[in-house]
């Protein structure tokens, strides 16, 4: 039966929120931050160097207009609202940092932080094309060092090898205890809901105590294993509930008309898969302390399996083993207009989906409201075909 | 050159003995390709194909990227024996990851910018892989003789495009944009790199030869933007039909690919690849520091009077560079400058044409 859930929850799917003055207290008390904007960005690094990190992705169609006085109309809506938020000094967390970094991800990120850097402190990290440790290693950890003494030089410190093994010990446990919250929905039905998992995953980057921020989550996933052996379940059991797996790009921000309408719709997220999907989180950084920190944080963020690179094999393998692990039904790809790199990606997806016999939904959208009603239609439609053939599954056993 | 034409020259080169390599940018070192004993073709857009990017594609891409996606498609041309699939913009990037004959695609891996440190090894290291590869897959070998001949006619042919467009430096210029890149767009169908050169330096000779057709009074219009094969000559003649008169084109097809030289004497021939592949002005840059430099250069040498950039409207790295270009121009340059954002298709002629006008009349 359905019942009550951790109290914990509330307080992720608000820490955006409360974060603004965590925010604030933190630099009250003279600690620097560190925004950042992608999954790339050597979590170890930051960390090592005593500095904050927060996430500056913009989720608001506000600061679009302000935007596109100097960037194109046809680009994503992440881009131009994050851009938006800089130029408009509107977003706390930009306001704040001391140094912004980007990585040249996709096309339009790239060529927008030519332009942030001239409204903030930047550092421009290069990423290779071709994901492939003969080819591009070497150049990566080229610029993961410079990224290093980048910070050295910008904020005065120095960030010694141990500092970075500790750092990387402690980034490896954040990694592990993700990829354990994940895990959750292998269960059926899932331990967790997905909208749930989700307030967590994206509220944890939003609060700036490690260790409390890692209890917190450990009696998550505690209470949620325990009430599940007791029979006390997130949602009814129901043998034709679809089981899903959300992925995309940038997507955060349509959460109200994307994930939470397929959850309420009567579906379950089971898992998500992209950057920080379940083989991105297992795969560690190499604690062997007798090899250089930097070429082994480099080592783990050259798998990254995200669509700004070529040929994204990794990624593929990733979609197909979650496909398997969390038994899921059905696939569903969140991109936002003018996206290419996963809007285009996911025709690769629904390949592999399709050799695993399951159905993809592509969903695009943006930040601006008005395509609810059709999202929601294309959603309805999709579960009832795959409830149909569970249905039919179920008959013929 | 249409589907048919460019099947045709494949066939026959096929008959030739020879294995024929497709590639669709500038970042691609066509000295390793020529050195390599293949015949390539740096494709423009192509009319004709036979539509597979509204299967394969979203929407929302650059229409380029439509069109190579199309190209490495269609059964007429699935003789082809390599595809360079550069990792440039996304677009294209991904779209190669979902072309069905993976087998017969190379990646060759573009670095993001030009002027980091590990720029230069990744060029020189991506030229070593696609030696090996080249030399695996055809069972030959390249010497570092061959790539010092290779690049020499490469650099030739590079040579006879600049020459070329230089004849409109002259006042009045010694011929139509519109005559130029008609020169330069049959001459690069022909599939010897030497044969390239000849046509160039013929047509240099016949511009000169004449009388100028060229006004003086026609303003001088430097072309920039993205690569635009496919839209030139809609975005020339109402240049040309308007008082003005284009006088060098700084997009990718010409004087960005032209201006590169690739030093046939420097020992270190991976130096030499380094030299040359970095000084690309390519959007994909980041920061695109040499395109600013190639504009400077350009528009002193070509005593132009007006920028006029053209963009499609998908292509991010174009769009979103535009606002430093025009900045430029405005601040640096002190040249007027304007942004007109256009398609592969004719249906806004007709309003990019009064836009054109209004803008050479300014003048
Ligand atoms: S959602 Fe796509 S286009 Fe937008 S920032 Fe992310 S990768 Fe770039
Ligand atoms: S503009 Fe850049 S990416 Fe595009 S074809 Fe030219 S070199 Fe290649």
């Amino acid at each position: 039966m359905a019942n009550e859930l951790p109290q914990n929850f509330e307080e992720f799917a608000e820490a955006r929120r409360e974060g603004f003055l965590l925010m604030k207290e933190l630099k009250d008390k003279g600690r620097q931050v560190c925004g950042t904007f992608c999954q790339y960005t050597p979590a170890e690094i930051i960390h090592a160097a005593g500095l904050k990190q927060v996430g500056l992705c913009g989720r608001s169609h506000l600061p679009i207009k302000t935007a596109e006085t100097r960037l194109p109309a046809n680009l994503c809506p992440l881009i131009k609202a994050s851009f938006g938020h800089v130029m408009e000094d509107s977003c706390p967390f930009a306001y704040f940092s001391d140094l912004v970094v980007g990585e040249t991800t996709c096309d339009g990120k790239k060529k927008m932080y030519e332009l942030m850097a001239e409204y903030k402190p930047m550092q421009v990290i290069h990423l290779p094309n071709v994901p492939d440790y003969d080819r591009s290693l070497e150049m990566w950890v080229s610029e993961v060092r410079k990224f290093k003494e980048g910070l050295e030089a910008h904020f005065h410190i120095r960030i010694t090898d141990e500092m970075l093994n500790e750092s990387i010990r402690w980034n490896n446990k954040l990694r592990t205890q993700q990829a354990h919250l994940y895990e959750l929905g292998k269960y059926d039905p899932p331990a967790i809901t997905g909208v749930d998992m989700n307030n967590v995953t994206d509220g944890f980057q939003f609060m700036f105590d490690d260790e409390e921020k890692y209890r917190k989550i450990t009696r998550i996933i505690e209470e949620c294993e325990k009430n599940w052996q007791e029979g006390i379940y997130p949602v009814e059991p129901d043998p034709i509930r679809p089981r899903l797996i959300v992925s995309g790009g940038g997507y955060a921000a349509t959460n109200e008309k994307t994930i939470n309408v397929i959850e309420e719709l009567g579906a379950s997220i089971v898992c998500y898969e992209g950057c920080c999907g379940i083989s991105s989180l297992r795969r560690k950084v190499d604690e062997d302390e007798s090899r250089d920190p930097i070429v082994r944080i480099a080592e783990k963020y050259l798998e990254v399996p995200c669509a700004v690179v070529s040929p994204n094999k990794r990624r593929m393998e990733q979609v197909a083993d979650t496909i398997d692990e969390w038994k899921a039904d059905g696939y569903v790809s969140i991109t936002l207009h003018s996206c290419n790199p996963f809007a285009v990606e996911t025709e690769n997806l629904r390949r592999v989906c399709a050799g695993k016999g399951i159905p993809l939904l592509h969903i695009q959208t943006d930040f601006t409201p008005g395509d609810e009603g059709q999202i929601r239609t294309r959603i309805e439609a999709f579960l009832e075909m795959i409830r149909e053939k569970k249905r039919e599954a179920i008959s013929h056993e | 050159m249409n589907k048919q034409e460019l099947k045709r020259l494949i066939d026959d080169r096929h008959r030739a003995g020879k294995k024929v390599a497709l590639s669709f940018c500038s970042h691609v070192p066509e000295e390793v390709l020529e050195a390599a004993g293949l015949c390539h073709f740096r494709l423009p857009y192509m009319e004709g194909m036979e539509d597979s990017a509204s299967r394969i594609l979203i929407n929302n891409v650059c229409p380029l990227v439509k069109n190579v996606c199309d190209i490495c498609e269609d059964p007429a041309l699935s003789e082809a024996d390599l595809i360079l699939a550069e990792t440039s913009c996304d677009g294209k990037k991904k779209m190669y990851e979902l072309l069905t004959n993976q087998d017969r695609l190379y990646f060759y891996q573009v670095g993001q910018g030009a002027d980091r440190d590990y720029v230069r090894p990744l060029i020189k290291s991506e030229v070593r892989y696609l030696i090996r590869e080249l030399e695996k897959r055809f069972g030959i070998a390249v010497t570092d003789a061959d790539l010092r001949e290779a690049a020499k006619r490469v650099n030739e042919e590079r040579e006879s495009v600049l020459e070329l467009m230089a004849v409109q430096r002259a006042f009045p210029p010694a011929a139509y944009g519109m005559e130029i890149y008609q020169a330069l767009e049959e001459s690069r169908t022909l599939p010897e790199l030497k044969d390239r050169t000849s046509a160039n330096r013929r047509a240099r000779e016949a511009f000169l030869a004449r009388k100028s057709p060229v006004s003086p009074d026609a303003r001088r219009i430097l072309l920039t933007g993205c690569p635009m094969s496919g839209v030139y000559e809609k975005i020339i003649h109402g240049v040309e039909a308007n008082g003005g008169v284009v006088v060098a084109i700084e997009n990718c097809e010409v004087m960005k690919t032209a201006v590169r030289h690739f030093d046939t004497e420097q020992e270190n021939l991976m130096e030499a690849f380094a030299d040359c592949y970095q000084n690309t002005a390519c959007a994909i840059m980041s920061p695109n520091l040499r395109r600013f430099a190639l504009l400077r250069q350009l528009a002193a040498e070509y005593e132009a009077e007006g920028v006029l950039e053209v963009t499609l409207q998908t292509c991010h790295p174009y769009t979103v560079e535009r606002d430093r270009i025009q900045q430029l121009c405005k601040n640096e340059l002190q040249i007027p400058y304007m942004a007109v954002e256009t398609d592969m298709t004719d249906s806004d002629t007709g309003q990019l044409t009064t836009r054109i006008a209004a803008f050479i009349e300014m003048l």
